[in-house]
């Protein structure tokens, strides 16, 4: 396989940046929730532009044919954010899609072709019922040898959360800790769908039950709710409700310009220094189920492409779909050693005030996971970390390097990129 | 391509002995890699000379779990919640 070092053309950054309220919006369309991003892009460019000037869309879907019934949705959004006649892209990848939007519009940049790029992601999961959710979202598995064995989302990653375990000897207490922490983030987030902490959300649901003068839990701390069989339900063995990311209606933008011009939009651009991306085989053809391979590929092309290691990055935003993703995630991306990924939510080490903050928003755990959107909502947070508009959840010190991992199903695509903030 | 014993490298073929109790892997001719599902192409040395084998059934358990929120074909079996599937 040729493996030689890569590099872009010419260089890329990101000068706005935007996304929805991620949650359940049963009177909004795709089309507003893109609309709303777009909005929120628009007042974020710091000298500001010309939407005109805008000379492509590409954008992140996974399934808007199975969730609302409308295909072809690249032109549809490019219309409703005034685009037309301007070429519109849809890039498919699952979960992974934007992040791989995103990819495409740096390349498009890089390669001279366009020097102002829109890239979006966009998911509408609520109108269908989660039983119907979990069969679309199963398409992106093998549907000839997976998926008539009986395998759900959940059940993957809980497969994977049972070979970790045997091998490392982690436990689902250790699951819940990320899911904590997490959440903990996500009440920092104004744009969270869950922006509250487990605890909170154990004394709102005490709360409801008294106003409601239904039997009042009993829980006397986290462990119990935990425990709960009704309030924190079995999804799959091991992963309960809270090891899971919800489904969310949501959208997400940044805009892309060459960075030779990047100043006349911002003094604050965020440069895009690394780029990697690779395939894998569905789940039960692999080798190993305790890393995911593509993770580690992507990683080190980007790695290599930006020329600095996996000490060097400050902050990320990881593709914690399931709680067991994100311990995986920070040992496939080099911060810690295989086996030992999982004690450090409960150790503090990836909490905000820690030596490396992981899923600062919250997380798809906690902000929500609108499949194809999560991406570039990955990237939205690190641009607001790094120019330091992250309000009560903003990572102390300066933040010169970051980066952001999606996954893909269960990492038959991982797209990685790595963010540097220059002045 | 196919094997004339057995038949095309496909789904079709393998869950057709699937059907018999018989487990198939595809093997490499070039590189003698074995293969399941089918592969019409090694993907370890890109070689296209396959041929079928039959795999002896015995295997170690490498995951599992239970899923207790099933999908929709399994539910309308009778599958939920408080009945999972059990082994």
């Amino acid at each position: 396989m040729i493996t030689k070092k890569r590099s872009f053309g010419r260089g890329v950054a990101i000068v706005g940046a935007g996304m929805s309220q991620f949650g359940a919006f049963p009177d909004m369309t795709s089309r507003d929730l893109f609309v709303e991003a777009f909005h929120e892009l628009r007042q974020s460019v710091d000298k500001g532009f010309d939407p005109r000037d805008i000379e492509i869309l590409y954008l992140g879907n996974f399934s808007s044919e199975l969730f609302e019934g409308q295909g072809h949705i690249a032109p549809i959004m490019a219309d409703a954010v005034g685009l037309v006649p301007r070429p519109a892209v849809r890039v498919e990848d699952a979960c992974a899609s934007s992040g791989v939007a995103l990819r495409q519009g740096i390349l498009a940049v890089a390669s001279g072709l366009y020097d102002m790029v829109l890239v979006g992601g966009i998911e509408k999961m609520t109108s269908l019922p989660t039983t119907e959710v979990t069969d679309t979202l199963a398409a992106a598995g093998d549907v000839l040898y997976e998926i008539p064995a009986g395998f759900t989302f959940p059940g993957f990653y809980a497969a994977i959360a049972t070979t970790y375990m045997h091998q490392y000897g982690a436990q689902p207490e250790h699951f819940m800790h990320v899911a904590m922490k997490n959440h903990d983030n996500g009440s920092k987030n104004p744009k969270a769908q869950f922006g509250v902490t487990i605890e909170d959300w154990m004394e709102k649901r005490k709360a409801s039950a008294i106003k409601k003068g239904k039997p009042v839990p009993t829980w006397s701390n986290v462990w119990d709710f935990f425990y709960d069989g009704k309030a924190n339900p079995m999804i799959a063995w091991p992963l309960r409700l809270f090891d899971c990311s919800p489904i969310t209606d949501g959208a997400s933008a940044v805009l892309l310009v060459a960075q030779d011009i990047a100043t006349r939009f911002t003094d604050a651009p965020i440069h895009i220094i690394g780029s990697g991306q690779a395939s894998d085989y569905p789940l039960h053809d692999r080798n190993v189920l305790t890393s995911i391979t593509a993770a580690r590929r992507a990683a080190q092309s980007a790695y290599d492409m930006a020329g600095v290691s996996a000490s060097d990055i400050r902050i990320a935003e990881v593709h914690d779909c399931f709680t067991i993703a994100e311990i995986v995630a920070i040992e496939d991306l080099g911060f810690f050693k295989p086996g030992t990924g999982y004690t450090m939510a409960q150790d503090g080490v990836t909490a905000l005030d820690g030596i490396k903050p992981i899923n600062t928003s919250g997380g798809l755990k906690a902000k929500g996971h609108p499949v194809g959107a999560s991406g570039v909502g990955q990237t939205v947070e690190i641009w607001k970390q790094m120019r330091r508009e992250a309000g009560d959840r903003q990572v102390s010190g300066d933040i010169p390097l970051a980066l952001s991992h999606n996954v893909g199903a269960t990492g038959q695509t991982c797209v990685v990129h790595i963010y540097e903030r220059r002045n | 391509m196919s094997d004339t014993n057995h038949g095309p490298f496909t789904a079709a073929v393998f869950n057709k002995y699937l059907d018999q109790e018989q487990l198939m892997a595809t093997k490499c001719l070039q590189c003698n890699s074995l293969f399941i599902p089918p592969r019409e192409i090694c993907p370890e040395c890109l070689d296209q000379q396959m041929m079928w084998v039959p795999l002896s059934g015995n295997g170690k358990v490498a995951a599992f779990t239970v899923i207790y929120v099933g999908p929709t074909f399994m539910n309308t079996q009778g599958y939920d919640r408080n009945n999972p599937p059990r082994p």
